[in-house]
């Protein structure tokens, strides 16, 4: 991949130059001590777009995959995918990336056909990632063999060095970002060496760093070994019974979920049909009409999510379903943590 | 199936068709022909109300219409039960694997069935019935609850009578006013089970029935000597995109929409609960 370089005022530059030509731009933004990705509409905001953060607020799916939308219509009428002329989510982490790899795999390869409305949407969008800057006591994407920075499913990304940012060009759609870039003015440069490895110095730190907050959770199984040991574990009974309220907040926060629901309604005498997230610990998630439902108690919906992420998407796409973002962690009034988990497992199992 | 796959396609109600006091047969006929593989399942469309998914009963060679028979037990369903002839309905799919018939060839087929469980299996032996040369013998076991839950009366009447061609064995599980037909023994389905006189190296079993009945007839014909690569079992789960997405229908690693609904036994004999 190609290295480039560009100063922050620079980059700053593009970002008016698109935004004069009514590009949609996304990008990080504190909101109190949290980051969140916000609408750039007022150039005045550039400035305060927070490019070597840590990952937003919001799960990146909520940009393809809306928590709820009209999906058809009978009788039949013609709705389309918004296809988005040119929108940009600056930003970006590894954690996210690696979100929406398992939202890739899901909706184009595990379904029947390509999903199209997550397809339209994902892509006529431009990813410009960023490595993280610092980190949270809540992640751990290194506890599963990911990096803080970003290693591939973008189409530009930023790493922090020497006031500007190192350039990773990952696509053809980015080639056609430092294309814009070069057309707004701003000046890119191929990296320097000593920028490169300024910028490899802070990605082992911080690695490193991460490393160290998760060593307390350091297990010798893999998580999808404990699954397979772990069916039976009296660790899903004590998360049902003193932690788990069944909020939904988890699921929803969580950018690797990807479950939804369909329902139809009738407006004017047409019957539409809706699709909204949908939560696999919910009573009737996988109930069938009659009443049999397959996963009646708490803790085997609990005990569902944990494997669907961690087994049973290995089983079929050979990589976790989750992406060690710790989001689920901090919207849990239970406090359910997904490592804990796991170390619970381990621990009981050696009994 | 159409470019949105959530888009349902118009098919008009043309007749339904009483089998019990709870269970009726919904012939419908799409505004374009539908093909699919028998044991493929469909999502039915009841306008305003919502979809749920059914298996037809129909053979695959009629072209033209499709028949669903479906039991009042939920939502949908009742909603289906009300309806009259002329009523719009919407149609998706079909869905997932059905029985592959190809390996059936030159075998003993043993079909399994319980109460309303029968209407993919009346798909099934239509159609092996069709091409009947090509299976060594067809034998149907079905149990109801009582004589008044039998379904498709007209036709097991019939194929009763093929004797040469097909064997069936009938039971219900109670007969408290004798009024189960000629033939017809009193007993759970697993009974029709015994001495079943076929050649169990080369046949195939096919189960379809409530959770309980799948259970206990996938382990009465374990009992019997069948490898569990030769039980098909179609499995009931809430099927809702079809598409292998939605995560609804999820069992074990599976999406029951798109890798079943029709499974052996030995793909699933190593999950947990699956008769749950």
């Amino acid at each position: 991949m190609k290295n480039l370089y560009i100063v922050q005022s620079d980059f700053g530059r593009f970002l008016r130059f698109i935004l004069e030509k009514k590009w949609e731009i996304y990008a990080p933004i504190y909101a109190g001590d949290t980051l969140r990705l916000e609408r750039v509409v007022d150039p005045a905001i550039i400035d305060m777009i927070v490019i070597d953060g840590v990952r937003v607020d919001q799960p990146l799916k909520s940009f393809f995959f809306p928590a709820k939308e009209k999906v058809a219509t009978l009788p039949e009428s013609e709705i389309k995918p918004a296809r988005f002329e040119k929108r940009i989510i600056i930003g970006a982490k590894g954690c996210d990336l690696h979100a929406l790899k398992v939202f890739d795999r899901a909706y184009y390869e595990e379904g029947i056909v390509p999903e199209p409305f997550y397809k339209e949407r994902r892509e006529s969008t431009c990813i410009i990632a960023s490595d993280c800057g610092y980190s949270l006591d809540s992640c751990f994407c290194t506890l599963l063999g990911a990096k803080p920075y970003p290693v591939d499913g973008f189409d530009l990304n930023l790493s922090a060095v020497e006031g500007g940012f190192v350039i990773e060009v990952g696509s053809e759609k980015g080639e056609g970002l430092i294309d814009e870039m070069k057309k707004s003015g701003s000046a890119v440069s191929e990296a320097s060496s000593r920028q490169l490895e300024a910028r490899d110095r802070k990605r082992e730190e911080l690695t490193e760093k991460i490393a160290g907050i998760n060593r307390e959770f350091e297990i010798p199984q893999k998580f999808d070994q404990l699954c397979r040991i772990g069916f039976d574990s009296e660790v899903w009974k004590e998360l049902a019974e003193n932690k788990c309220v069944q909020c939904n907040g988890c699921l929803h926060i969580c950018p690797t979920c990807y479950c939804f629901l369909l329902y139809d309604k009738m407006t004017n005498n047409i019957s539409e049909r809706i699709r909204i997230w949908d939560a696999c610990i919910n009573t009737g998630y996988a109930r069938v009409a009659g009443g049999a439902n397959p996963r009646p108690t708490l803790q085997s919906r609990l005990r569902h999510r944990f494997f669907h992420k961690f087994l049973y998407f290995v089983q079929n796409f050979n990589m976790y379903a989750c992406s060690g973002c710790g989001r689920c962690f901090r919207v849990c009034p239970g406090k359910i943590e997904i490592r804990e988990t796991f170390r619970d497992i381990s621990k009981k199992a050696k009994v | 199936m159409k470019e949105n796959p959530y888009q349902p396609i118009e098919a008009k109600l043309l007749e339904v068709i009483e089998e019990t006091p709870t269970i009726k047969t919904f012939v419908l006929k799409p505004v374009e022909e539908i093909g699919f593989k028998t044991g493929q399942f469909m999502e039915l469309t009841c306008p305003g109300v919502g979809e749920a998914p059914f298996t037809p009963s129909s053979s695959p060679s009629v072209k033209e219409t499709l028949e669903f028979t479906i039991m009042k037990v939920g939502g949908v369903t009742a909603a289906l039960h009300e309806l009259k002839p002329g009523a719009i309905l919407g149609l998706r799919g079909p869905f997932g694997r059905g029985y592959p018939l190809e390996d059936f060839e030159g075998k003993e087929v043993l079909i399994v069935g319980g109460g309303v469980g029968l209407a993919p299996l009346r798909s099934l032996l239509l159609t092996l019935l069709e091409e009947r040369k090509k299976y060594k013998k067809i034998m149907l076991c079905y149990g109801a609850r009582s004589p008044k839950d039998i379904v498709y009366k007209g036709c097991i009447s019939g194929w009763c009578e093929m004797k040469r061609e097909l064997d069936v064995r009938l039971t219900v599980d109670a007969d408290e006013k004798n009024e189960r037909p000629k033939g017809c023994g009193v007993g759970l389905v697993t009974t029709t089970c015994d001495n079943l006189g076929l050649d169990l190296k080369n046949s195939v079993a096919v189960v379809c029935g409530p959770p309980v009945m799948m259970k206990f007839t996938t382990l009465k014909l374990l009992d019997c000597g069948y490898a569990p690569k030769d039980i098909y079992l179609s499995m009931e789960k809430n099927m809702s995109c079809g598409l292998g997405i939605c995560g609804h229908c999820m069992l074990g690693r599976y999406f029951v929409c798109k890798d079943g609904p029709v499974f052996t036994y030995e793909q699933l004999k190593d999950i947990p609960n699956i008769w749950d």
